[in-house]
């Protein structure tokens, strides 16, 4: 959960930064651009963290059987 | 889903550099594109994604083939783990074109052939899915899964050749001689670190595949 609050400053930073940087360079339609790489960012590093987190929930539930001890 | 292994941590931060490089790159190196302007960066990503989109569907449709052969259960977890890393893809696939499509044509989403099948192959996959989160034994779950695996894949050809099959807004595939060279590295450079992203995550997605399977046949055992 740290670890995800923290990508998500680091994202939003990279993408203030690509805002003012296609700004001074004066890229038109770059708010599409922005937009695109950060939905392709934002996409797949949400997807990758969404795995650890079903990982971990379902470690979780298998463990509980063995605690309970009727896994094997 | 346990700590990483080596191998899974070197991948995944090959992935990352790759990405943040392949990023770099179409961002700010090369030069916008004499037609388009810079809007055009956004290939850089697109292309990427809808490509492997197509490298996850024809994994699925592999892996079924295997699974309906030899009834093995370690190949419908394969096939299911890049059916959804492929719809992932093809969302971002879509999603982007929009994007492009409306500086380019002047509205996001038009029922062009390239975009109608695109999202056909996105609702066969969904479809997919959903079919596994409804079927509770095992077995017919793995076979009605494989099954879909195959017929659904016959799509993926028709959304490739759709734009020279029919008339459409979309632009036809280009070949690498037709490419300015530091288009064609840019896209070359970003297609590998998508190939990477796509190999870390469906190593991480099989090993949740292995430990759901694992929670299943506790949860059976148990009822």
């Amino acid at each position: 959960m740290r670890k995800w609050s923290a990508v998500s400053v680091v994202y939003v930073l990279a993408l203030i930064l690509l805002w003012v940087y296609t700004g001074r360079v004066g890229m038109e339609n770059r708010g599409f651009v922005v937009a695109g790489y950060g939905l392709t960012w934002g996409a797949l590093l949400w997807y990758a963290f969404r795995l650890e987190s079903r990982g971990r929930t379902t470690a979780r539930a298998v463990e509980s059987f063995e605690v309970a001890g009727t896994g094997d | 889903m346990g700590p990483r292994t080596a191998v899974e941590k070197v991948l995944g931060i090959l992935a990352l550099l790759a990405m943040l490089v392949g990023s770099w790159v179409g961002l700010v190196v090369v030069p916008a594109d004499a037609a388009q302007g810079n809007v055009q960066r956004l290939m850089y990503v697109h292309v990427p994604a809808a490509w492997l989109a197509f490298l996850a569907f024809f994994i699925v449709f592999v892996m079924s083939v295997l699974y309906l052969i030899q009834r093995e259960e370690r190949w419908d977890r394969v096939a299911a783990s890049s059916a959804e890393i492929g719809v992932v893809f093809t969302v971002v696939t879509l999603l982007l074109g929009m994007m492009w499509g409306k500086p380019t044509w002047g509205v996001f989403w038009t029922w062009d052939p390239r975009l109608t099948t695109t999202a056909i192959l996105l609702a066969i996959y969904v479809g997919y899915l959903a079919l596994r989160s409804f079927a509770d034994d095992g077995e017919k779950r793995a076979r009605w899964s494989a099954i879909v695996g195959v017929i659904g894949f016959a799509n993926v050809p028709i959304v490739y050749m759709s734009v020279t099959w029919w008339r459409t807004l979309h632009q036809p595939p280009s070949s690498p001689r037709s490419v300015a060279p530091e288009i064609l590295w840019t896209l070359m450079l970003n297609l590998g670190a998508f190939t990477l992203v796509y190999a870390y995550l469906m190593v991480r997605r099989v090993r949740l595949a292995k430990l759901e399977g694992e929670l299943e046949r506790r949860m059976a055992y148990n009822a």
